[in-house]
C-alpha cells in the first residue's frame, strides 16, 4: 500500500511551532491546526506552555500567551496570520493516526512535548557521542576525548553542552559530529550548527578555542553542504570520508589534547 | 566589538513605560552630550552570522548576530535596499530627534546594510492592539513623521508591538522607513506639497485617539533647525550613495516646517470613512 493510499481519508494536521531560540532552533509546540477531509479546519491551542525557566527566556513565554487568543483562531493550514509574527512558524503537514481519538491525541501527545517533535525520534537513535567514539577508539584517541563541554553564559545559565572537547591545555578542540546512522542528519546538523554559533559568541577568549564539525562516512553530501554554509567563519569542518582529512582531524586531536599521563 | 556609538540605551525611559534595551536610545540632550551624537548612524564592525529565521520583506531581510551577542535585522544593499537606505537613516535620526520609538539603528560596511535591533517577543499591528498599547500616544507621532517624510508603507507589519514581560503589556515602535519618499529626492521634490494618503495603514490604528500628539511632535519637527535637517540629509546620502543631497535637504525642509499642515491633511483623510 502506497503512502498516499495508507493516508487516504484521514485528516491533515499542523503543528504551530514558536521559535524560542532561532540560532539553536529551540522551538516548542503552541497550537495545532486540523484540516478536515471536508476542507473545514480547526485550531487547539496548546493547554500548557512551559515556563518561563524553561524556556530560558520571559519575553517567548510572555509573547506565546499574549497570542493564546489568535492561536485558538488559525483558519489554514498552509499559512498562518502574518500578526503572529516571524518567531511562529509551522511545521511539517501531518496526517492523523487512525483509530485513535485524535483529539486527546493531539492534546496528550502531540501539544504536551515541550521539545521539538523529533526528540523522541532522536532518542531511539544511537547517541551521537557514542557513534563517533568508534572513531577514535580506531585510531587510539579516544582517551583524549571527552563528552559534553559545558559553558556558563555570563547570567549562569548552561549553555547545550558541545557533543565532544579535548583539552590541550593553551588551546580547547570543541567538536560536533554528523552521523549517518541517525535519524535525522539534517535536523543533527541544525542543532550542532547552532551550538557551535552560540558557543562562538559566548566564548570570552575566542583564541583558546578551536571549533571543529566532523561528518562521518556516508552522510549526504547536501548535510556536507549545508554544514560547511550553516558554520561558515564559526568552526571548520572536517569530511571523514576523505582519507586526507580524516587523518589531518585526528592529527588536530592528538595537537589539541595533553599526551597521556601513562604515554 | 561594540558599534561606534557613545550613547547609552538606559539613559532614557519614555513616559510610564520601561525601557527596553532593543530601543533606539532618546535624542542626547544636557551636559556631556554632543549635539551631533544623535545625528550620527553607528556603524557595526563585528561578524554578523545569519539564523535561520525567515522574515517578511521585499528586501529580503536576515536576522543576524553579532560577535557581541546583540541582535539585528539585517537588509543589505545588494538585496534591494539600494537607495532606499536614504529613508531609513532620515527616519531613523529624525524619529530620534523627536522622541519616536524605533529599534536601535546601525550600518554594516561588509556586507553593506542596515541594520535594526532585533526586538524579541514583538509581532506585527494587529486590530487587538487597539486598545492595549501602554505607549498609544507614540501612535500619533509615528504617524506624524510619516506624514512629513511621505512614508507610504505604513502597513501593520511595519508597526511593532513588542511584549514587555515584566508587565506584560504591549509597546509600539515603528521599523522601515524605506519606502518613505525621501529616498527618492526627484520625486520628492515634485511631491513637495502632497499630503500623506491612507495606503496600507490599517483601519484599525487609532489615529482619532492620537491626533494631538500628531499635532504636538508636528511643531517638533517644524522647529528642526536648518542645520540638524542638512546633517540630517548629508547621512543620509553619504551612506547612501546619493547625489542629490540638496534637492533632499531643501524639499525635507520644505515639510519640515510646514508639517502641521501636513500632519492636519494625513489625519483628515485617516478620518475618511471607508469606501
Amino acid at each position: 500500500m502506497s503512502a498516499a493510499e495508507h493516508h487516504h481519508g484521514l485528516p491533515k494536521y499542523r503543528v504551530v511551532q514558536y521559535v524560542v531560540n532561532p540560532f539553536s532552533d529551540f522551538r516548542v509546540p503552541v497550537a495545532v491546526v486540523v484540516r478536515h477531509d471536508s476542507g473545514e479546519t480547526e485550531s487547539i491551542a496548546a493547554p500548557h506552555i512551559p515556563e518561563p525557566e524553561c524556556l530560558g527566556n520571559a519575553t517567548a513565554y510572555a509573547h506565546i500567551r499574549a497570542l493564546g487568543p489568535q492561536l485558538a483562531r488559525l483558519d489554514s493550514i498552509d499559512t498562518l496570520p502574518e500578526i503572529l509574527g516571524p518567531h511562529f512558524t509551522f511545521g511539517s503537514i501531518q496526517h492523523l493516526p487512525k483509530n485513535k481519538a485524535w483529539r486527546q491525541w493531539l492534546l496528550e501527545v502531540v501539544l504536551r512535548r515541550d521539545v521539538t517533535a523529533s526528540e523522541s525520534a532522536a532518542k531511539r537513535a544511537p547517541r551521537l557521542s557514542r557513534v563517533s567514539r568508534r572513531l577514535f577508539a580506531s585510531h587510539g584517541v579516544d582517551r583524549l576525548v571527552q563528552d559534553n563541554f559545558r559553558l556558563p553564559t555570563p547570567q549562569g545559565v548552561l549553555l547545550e553542552p558541545v557533543t565532544h572537547w579535548a583539552d590541550g591545555g593553551a588551546i580547547k578542540l570543541l567538536m560536533e559530529p554528523l552521523s549517518p546512522k541517525r535519524t535525522h542528519p539534517s535536523k543533527d546538523m541544525r542543532e550542532a550548527a547552532g551550538r557551535l554559533t552560540i558557543y562562538r559568541y559566548h566564548l570570552d577568549d575566542a583564541e583558546k578555542f578551536k571549533l571543529v564539525a566532523y561528518t562521518l562516512p556516508g552522510l549526504e553530501k547536501s548535510v556536507k553542504q549545508d554544514l560547511r554554509v550553516a558554520v561558515a567563519g564559526i568552526a571548520d569542518v572536517y569530511d571523514i570520508a576523505d582519507p586526507e582529512m580524516e587523518s589531518a582531524f585526528i592529527k588536530l586531536v592528538r595537537q589539541g589534547s595533553p599526551p597521556l599521563v601513562d604515554a | 566589538m561594540r558599534a561606534d556609538s557613545t550613547r547609552s540605551s538606559t539613559a532614557w525611559k519614555p513616559t510610564n513605560v520601561p525601557a527596553q534595551n532593543w530601543l533606539a536610545p532618546p535624542p542626547a540632550i544636557g551636559l556631556g552630550c554632543s549635539v551631533l551624537d544623535d545625528l550620527i548612524v553607528p556603524v557595526v564592525h563585528s561578524r554578523l552570522t545569519a539564523s535561520p529565521l525567515k522574515l517578511a520583506g521585499s528586501c529580503r531581510p536576515e536576522h543576524v548576530v553579532g560577535d557581541d551577542g546583540r541582535e539585528w535585522v539585517r537588509k543589505k544593499h545588494v538585496d534591494g535596499l539600494g537607495v532606499q537606505i536614504s529613508g531609513e537613516v532620515v527616519g531613523a535620526l529624525l524619529a530620534t530627534k523627536l522622541g519616536i520609538p524605533i529599534p536601535e539603528y546601525a550600518t554594516s560596511e561588509r556586507p553593506r546594510a542596515w541594520l535594526s535591533r532585533w526586538a524579541p517577543g514583538s509581532s506585527p499591528w494587529s486590530e487587538a492592539h487597539n486598545t492595549d498599547l501602554v505607549n498609544e500616544p507614540d501612535l500619533g507621532r509615528i504617524l506624524a513623521l510619516d506624514a512629513v517624510l511621505l512614508n507610504t508603507d505604513r502597513s501593520a507589519r511595519n508597526i511593532l508591538v513588542t511584549i514587555d514581560p515584566e508587565e506584560s503589556s504591549w509597546r509600539v515602535s515603528a521599523i522601515d522607513f524605506g519606502m518613505a519618499g525621501v529616498s527618492f529626492p526627484a520625486r520628492f521634490n515634485i511631491d513637495r506639497d502632497r499630503v500623506l494618503q491612507r495606503g496600507p495603514l490599517p483601519r484599525s490604528v487609532p489615529a482619532h485617539r492620537v491626533h494631538e500628539e500628531a499635532i504636538e511632535c508636528a511643531h517638533a519637527a517644524a522647529d528642526l533647525t536648518s542645520w540638524t535637517i542638512k546633517q540630517v540629509c548629508a547621512q543620509a546620502c553619504a551612506l547612501s550613495g546619493n547625489t542629490m543631497e540638496a534637492t533632499m535637504a531643501e524639499v525635507l525642509e520644505h515639510r519640515c516646517r510646514n508639517a502641521v499642515r501636513f500632519v492636519e491633511g494625513y489625519f483628515r483623510h485617516l478620518a475618511e470613512p471607508e469606501s
